[in-house]
């Protein structure tokens, strides 16, 4: 049995970290995933969405599910493992004060679970004064040093400057991270469930000194997702639009002769090709990730809204 | 009218300072009817006497403050130890110093255990163990067709032999940290911490939780209590669902069972209100043999794991600060709810740190909601300085210090964990009673094993198997150490109106010991023998 796909969600008590799962368990990613919380209270599913509820788990009609970790994680991990069919992923948001280090030790350990990476998140207005904070600034700073990706939350309550400045913060403590602005909380799904670097090994206590030179990269992320049938034409006319800053994008949308296709676009390279429906939903779906300081979403959702139109 | 019967005793030391000696007491209807001499019984019409304990010494019925109910099933598996240990039925099991003895006990055991089950084993503690470390080749000395998984006694570790490891999914790819490694980078079958023991644990169908459930564990738990005097004991964290406590209710009640519990209910991961309401709703369910309604509340984790969370200068080794068990914040809002709903909390606190933090916290619910006698309890509290046990006496905070810690754990402390000075000052029991803290101390049995005189004799003599002696000015005297096993640690669950003294009207509660602690030397205390307990008048034997 291949395993499960496993990506940890750390960050402190009102980081954002519920807001980044409840757009991922609604998204249409097509991909059943299980989320394990630690409660329901926080998690806002929207009742339309839910199939059933049975005690520590709510099955979504997308296939996804969440599950509560109750008194006993291993017990919850276990549970998921004898889940018949297993979830195709496991998104496992840990405590606030978790290190996520010995969390993600499950996943290398057990045979039946791969760790795919840790993402932080980091609410921009907070993270300062929590750092600060003598009885939290070590554990911040353990869940940075492991994350493979960081996800800033609440961007539009601070000013440029001081965004600036927590990247710079976050460079420090993560050096060479790839970090995403996430604009309400959004992410696009693909980013937060596709393999990223695990760094597994423990800074070493006695090296303080880090002389790092990589300074991360920031990045915007764009979703699309809807029933709309679009043209081959105008998809490849997406596929070589000029915009700026756009880093990757990729999408499976049905043509108007409903048949359907994926496409795929990094850098010069951009390519189509007809493919089954999706498993779940058979929503189209279009996702965008972009360089943050010159990639603007609203660019792409204009040359989007120009494809439907000349569809 | 119910019977009174007299007994005598060679001395009774009654922990009340009116009468601290007698030799005669009377029980009718389970409780202390008086405390005297032969005559104790005239006033009220006499009684008949009983004698069989006229070469013993009474003292009120040890409490075990903290200590968990799987101490008897883990009985189920196979004892390994270095220590001799007593099981709940009172047979003796040698402790094991080589690898050989350990491999003729596996090899008897696995004779006669079904083919399709594992071979447990548990006790087993490296550092008291000779040569080299134990590895999977000595196991597979035992088997090589049969899993054999040995827990360590910190229950942080397990090693276990080649089958076992093959049916994890080990193999030369394993990169979790937890999964060690022989010098030749091939697996060495020692899994460190839950996460490298699981894989195992859960093809094993191996569950220590279950250990804690269900009637055998209870009956289990009584046994075990009466080989070491206890008549009293916590589960201190316990589920308490419906139907544990349904199974609870039914144990307890019965003519035969020994043993008064004090379940504790664990809320960590609960939402506060709710948690509070569950407590309270327990409470009230209340018998006098099971006493429900505290709560436990974890903050931080070990000093030996590295885990707790503790004060600048941190450990000696470098090791980053340990870990919070929930965010601050979520934890001063569970003790601040709980507080405010009347009740009484055991907080687990390693670090100091975490006792500071946990001072804190109390200090700011008895502003927002005074109370009286709230006599919430700082559990393990190792670390604690004068400024928190000066602080604990003013809140009415008491402490439940881990005196075993100072003989199973002390060397390491002093070498590899905090250094000799806060070594020195770690359990600082005499520290707590010069302040006027409530003190109790404890076993966490099964992390050590439950025997109230071992835990006296740590915090009276200090000693460690390395010879030291661990700051000799935070030790007591055996009348202190002997309360802190009786009516200290019942004050700290603040059950002292009906046990931890022998005194009219509580309950007949004693334990039965071989010589007198008050004769003997302090550094013989923990090898008084235990001959049985009276619990609430009912006489159990060895």
């Amino acid at each position: 049995m291949t395993p499960i796909p496993v990506t940890l969600i750390a960050g402190y008590l009102g980081a954002g970290k519920t807001t980044v799962l409840n757009h991922l368990l609604a998204d249409t990613h097509g991909r059943r995933i299980c989320v394990l919380v630690n409660d329901f209270g926080e998690i806002a599913l929207d009742e339309d969405l839910i199939d059933n509820r049975s005690g520590d788990t709510v099955a979504l009609s997308n296939g996804c599910m969440c599950c509560t970790i109750g008194n006993d994680f291993f017990a919850a991990i276990d549970r998921i493992l004898r889940m018949d069919p297993r979830p195709e992923h496991l998104v496992i948001e840990t405590s606030g004060v978790a290190d996520p280090f010995k969390v993600g030790q499950i996943a290398l350990a057990e045979p039946d679970l791969h760790l795919q990476g840790v993402i932080t998140v980091v609410d921009a207005v907070n993270f300062g004064p929590s750092l600060a904070d003598h009885y939290l600034g070590d554990t911040l700073r353990g869940q940075l040093a492991v994350a493979g990706l960081i996800v800033i939350t609440k961007p539009d309550l601070v000013t440029p400057d001081e965004l600036d400045s927590l990247r710079q913060t976050l460079t420090h403590l993560s050096p060479g991270t790839p970090r995403v602005v996430a604009d309400h909380g959004r992410v696009p799904s693909e980013m937060l469930l596709e393999p990223m670097r695990v760094h597994i090994k423990r800074p070493d206590p006695a090296a303080h000194e880090h002389h790092h030179h990589d300074h991360g990269v920031d990045y915007r992320g764009w979703v699309w997702s809807g029933d709309a049938r679009v043209t081959a034409d105008a998809l490849d006319g997406l596929l070589t639009a000029p915009v700026a800053g756009l880093y990757r994008l990729k999408g499976m949308v049905q043509l108007v002769d409903d048949s359907w296709c994926t496409f795929h676009r990094a850098g010069a390279q951009a390519e189509r090709h007809p493919s089954p429906p999706p498993r779940l939903g058979k929503h189209g779906r279009a996702v965008g990730v972009g360089l943050s300081d010159r990639f603007d979403p609203a660019d792409l959702d204009q040359v989007w809204a120009a494809v439907l139109q000349r569809s | 009218m119910s019977e009174t019967v007299v007994y005598s005793a060679r001395r009774i030391i009654t922990m009340e300072p009116t009468q601290p000696h007698a030799t005669h007491v009377a029980v009718r209807d389970g409780r202390i009817l008086g405390v005297g001499g032969p005559d104790v019984a005239a006033a009220w019409g006499g009684g008949r006497l009983d004698d069989r304990f006229r070469d013993a010494v009474l003292l009120p019925g040890f409490v075990e403050a903290h200590s968990h109910m799987m101490t008897g099933a883990l009985w189920s598996y196979l004892y390994c130890g270095n220590v001799d240990r007593i099981d709940p039925d009172g047979n003796l099991w040698p402790g094991i110093k080589t690898v050989d003895e350990m491999i003729e006990r596996m090899k008897n055991a696995l004779e006669s255990l079904p083919a399709d089950q594992p071979l447990v084993c548990w006790g087993f503690d490296p550092l008291f163990f000779e040569g080299d470390r134990l590895n999977r080749h000595h196991l597979d000395r035992a088997s090589t067709d049969r899993p054999i998984a040995v827990m360590h006694q910190s229950f942080h570790l397990m090693t276990v032999n080649t089958k076992a490891l093959d049916m994890a999914g080990y193999g030369p790819d394993t990169n979790a940290e937890g999964v060690a490694r022989l010098p030749d980078g091939s697996l060495m079958g020692e899994l460190q911490e839950m996460a490298a023991m699981f894989p195992v644990m859960r093809r094993l169908n191996l569950s220590m939780r279950e250990l804690s459930k269900g009637e055998h564990a209870i009956q289990q738990y009584g046994k075990a209590a009466v080989q070491c005097g206890v008549t009293t004991a916590t589960d201190l964290y316990a589920d308490l669902e419906e139907e544990d406590v349904e199974t609870l209710l039914r144990v307890t009640a019965r003519k035969d069972y020994p043993l008064r519990i004090v379940p504790a209910y664990g809320v960590i991961g609960l939402e506060p209100r709710a948690a509070a309401e569950r407590a309270l709703a327990l409470r009230a369910r209340s018998t006098d043999m099971l006493r429900m309604g505290i709560c436990k509340v974890m903050t931080d984790g070990s000093i030996q794991g590295f885990t707790a969370r503790v004060k600048w200068p941190g450990y000696i080794g470098g090791q980053p600060n340990g870990i919070w068990n929930l965010e601050p914040a979520r934890l001063k809002e569970m003790i601040v709810t709980l507080h405010a709903h009347g009740i009484n909390m055991q907080v687990h606190t390693n670090g100091d740190e975490a006792s500071d933090f946990v001072l804190d916290c109390f200090e700011e619910a008895m502003w927002k909601h005074p109370t009286g006698d709230s006599r919430h309890t700082l559990q393990h509290c190792q670390m604690a300085g004068e400024d928190q046990f000066h602080r604990a006496a003013r809140l009415g905070v008491c402490v439940n210090l881990f005196a075993n810690h100072l003989w199973y754990y002390g060397d390491a402390h002093a070498e590899f964990t905090v250094g000799p000075d806060r070594a020195a000052r770690m359990n600082a029991c005499r520290s707590a009673l010069d302040n006027g803290v409530t003190l109790a101390v404890h076993s966490d049995s099964p992390v050590t094993p439950m025997g109230p005189l071992h835990v006296a004799w740590c915090a009276v003599n200090r000693i460690t198997p390395k010879g030291r002696v661990l700051g000799a000015n935070q030790r007591i005297s055996v009348m202190e150490g002997l309360h802190a096993i009786t009516l200290g640690a019942a004050r700290t669950l603040k059950l002292d109106r009906d046990i931890g003294s022998i005194t009219p009207g509580k309950m007949a509660d004693f334990a039965v010991l071989a010589d007198d602690p008050l004769v003997l030397a302090p550094e013989d205390l923990r090898d008084i023998k235990v001959l049985g307990t009276v619990q609430g008048g009912r006489v159990f034997t060895r």
